[in-house]
This record gives structure tokens, C-alpha cells and sequence, in this order.
């Protein structure tokens, strides 16, 4: 009940509001939107294609992540913001929307994946660093993280397409 | 011309198939959004190598070379994606002046990337040297720019019906 409020509450700012009112304010969010997920999505795989020991075995994993992270919290960041700002806009709506609940809840567990990947296999990441197939517990967290931010990418597409016509 | 082929396909069964099966077109975008999410990610991690902003020491060529190699295999990807969306639903994409635009760049980027490809392999020593690398920086920036444009031409054709 509380955040029916608080979407509400969202959705009479004056940002929300400025951003339903004009033409080209939510496709050009929406835009930068789909610009930085792809950022975040294509640059997660690598790593994650690496970790399975798929691409660009003979770079070892911590120089594969050392360039690709940096990429990936940028555009994280941009995808975050903006996709806050586009949720604002109709608040009530998406928050009851099926597709985007799922997505908040995949983005949630790829976060853990992730915590998980680098609080536990990543401390001995010395042991199988130059190794072209690393261990199974990093092939295990590479391929739930592929699986998750794909499910995402789709959650995210059928939002627009339970949303809206376009 | 467009309008010929946009209602041939209209006609046929296929585009009828694609546009009653309802979850077609939602899901073979996504796949088309999950290819463009590796060809962008790839290209943009090239330009940050190329302009001297990643944390990777390679020379140009070795930077490039693999970058550049697998984009081709990607874009089958992403015409074949988008072939199924245009037989689906032909006027949204034939008839609209964004889609083409973006056609025209996804035309010039390909062949741009597969010019650069060759001239690197030809001419490696001289890519790898200084000069070849203060090159290398505008061509990062113009691949960079080049697929900004198309993804926001691909956005854009929903705004521009």
C-alpha cells in the first residue's frame, strides 16, 4: 500500500510529468536507455564468455576484467538513472506490470550472482587466472549471469510490449 | 520500389505466420537486441583500446584484429533478426525513411570494418607503430559514433511511423 504512494508520489513530479507532456522527451530517454543496457549487457558477456572459457582464452581473466568492468559501471549507471527516470513517468503502471517486476527481481539476483562470484571464486582467481577453461564454480557463475541478462533483455523488451503499442 | 516489395511481402504467408504467432516478433527482437548489445560492447571496448583508454597494453593490430574478425558472424546475426522483423511487418520498416537510413549506415560500418580489417592485416608493422596509432584514434571514435547512430536509428523507427 505504502508504495502505491510513494508511485504516485513519483508520477506527480515535476520531471514525470515534464517527460509525459513532451513528444520527444520519453523516446530520447528511452533511447539512451537502450544505449547504455546494450553496454551493459554485450560488455557483462564478455566477461562472462570469458569466464566460460569461450572467448579470448589466452588473456588471462583478471585483464579481461580489469578492462571490461570499468565499461560496464558506467553504463550501468546511465542504464539505472535512466531507467528510473522512464519508471517515474507512469510509476503505478509499470510497477504493476508483470515483465517488470520479473526484470527487477532477475537484476536483483544477477546483483547476487555476481556478489557471490566476487566475494568467493574471484579471491583465488591467482590459482586458474592464465587458465583457458577456468574452474566450475566460475563456468557455473559466468553461466547464470549469461542466462539472467538474457531473461532481462526480454523482460525489458515485453515491458515495452505490454505497456504500450509502440 | 519499397512499396512493391512491402506489399508483395504483406501478401504472402510467411508475414501472415510472423504477424498472428504473437510472441515472433517480441522475441526475435530480443535476440536482435542481445546481438546488438556484443557488437556494440565489442565496438565500444575497441574505441576505448584505440583512443588509449583501456587498461589493455595490446598494439593496434592485436586490439583490433579479433574485434573486427567476429563482427561479421554477429551482423549475420542481426540481418537475419531483422529479416524476420521486416517480413512481419514490412511497411513499418520499408516504407519509413529511418529504417533506410539505418540500412545505409549498418551498409557503411560493414564495410568500413572489413576495409580496416584488411589495410591492418596488410599493413600490421605500420599500425603498430606511433603514427599507426595516433590513426587509430579518429577511426575509433567514427566506428564509435557510426553505431551510436544506427541503435538510435533503430529506436527511432517506432517514433517515426
Amino acid at each position: 500500500m505504502g508504495f502505491m504512494v510513494f508511485c504516485k508520489w513519483l508520477e506527480g513530479l515535476g520531471y514525470s510529468s515534464a517527460i509525459r507532456d513532451a513528444d520527444w522527451l520519453f523516446p530520447t530517454i528511452e533511447t539512451v536507455h537502450v544505449l547504455a543496457l546494450t553496454l551493459v549487457v554485450g560488455s557483462i558477456a564478455r566477461v562472462d564468455l570469458r569466464l566460460l572459457g569461450i572467448t579470448s582464452r589466452q588473456r588471462p581473466v583478471t585483464h579481461v576484467i580489469a578492462e571490461v568492468l570499468p565499461l560496464t559501471w558506467v553504463a550501468f549507471g546511465l542504464a539505472a538513472f535512466s531507467g528510473f527516470l522512464l519508471f517515474s513517468s507512469a510509476a503505478v503502471k509499470y510497477s504493476s506490470d508483470g515483465p517488470f517486476r520479473f526484470k527487477l527481481v532477475l537484476l536483483a539476483l544477477a546483483g547476487v550472482n555476481m556478489i557471490l562470484f566476487h566475494g568467493v571464486t574471484y579471491r583465488q582467481v591467482s590459482k586458474w587466472d592464465a587458465v583457458a577453461r577456468p574452474p566450475a564454480a566460475a563456468r557455473v557463475a559466468g553461466a547464470i549471469s549469461l542466462l539472467l541478462w538474457i531473461g532481462i533483455v526480454f523482460c525489458g523488451r515485453w515491458v515495452g510490449f505490454t505497456t504500450s503499442a509502440l | 520500389m519499397m512499396m512493391y516489395l512491402s506489399r508483395w511481402l504483406q501478401a504472402t504467408w510467411l508475414c501472415d505466420y510472423f504477424s498472428s504467432t504473437s510472441w515472433v516478433v517480441p522475441t526475435v527482437q530480443s535476440i536482435h537486441i542481445l546481438g546488438v548489445a556484443l557488437v556494440f560492447a565489442s565496438m565500444s571496448l575497441l574505441s576505448l583500446r584505440l583512443l588509449g583508454f583501456s587498461s589493455s597494453r595490446q598494439s593496434v593490430s592485436v586490439a583490433a584484429l579479433p574485434t573486427l574478425a567476429w563482427l561479421w558472424p554477429a551482423l549475420v546475426v542481426l540481418l537475419l533478426t531483422g529479416l524476420v522483423m521486416v517480413v512481419s511487418e514490412p511497411e513499418r520498416e520499408l516504407l519509413n525513411q529511418t529504417f533506410l537510413l539505418k540500412m545505409v549506415l549498418v551498409a557503411v560500418a560493414a564495410v568500413a570494418s572489413g576495409l580496416l580489417r584488411r589495410s591492418m592485416l596488410r599493413h600490421r608493422q605500420a599500425w603498430d607503430a606511433p603514427e599507426g596509432r595516433k590513426a587509430a584514434k579518429p577511426v575509433g571514435v567514427l566506428f564509435f559514433l557510426l553505431w551510436v547512430a544506427i541503435i538510435v536509428c533503430g529506436r527511432w523507427i517506432a517514433y517515426t511511423q
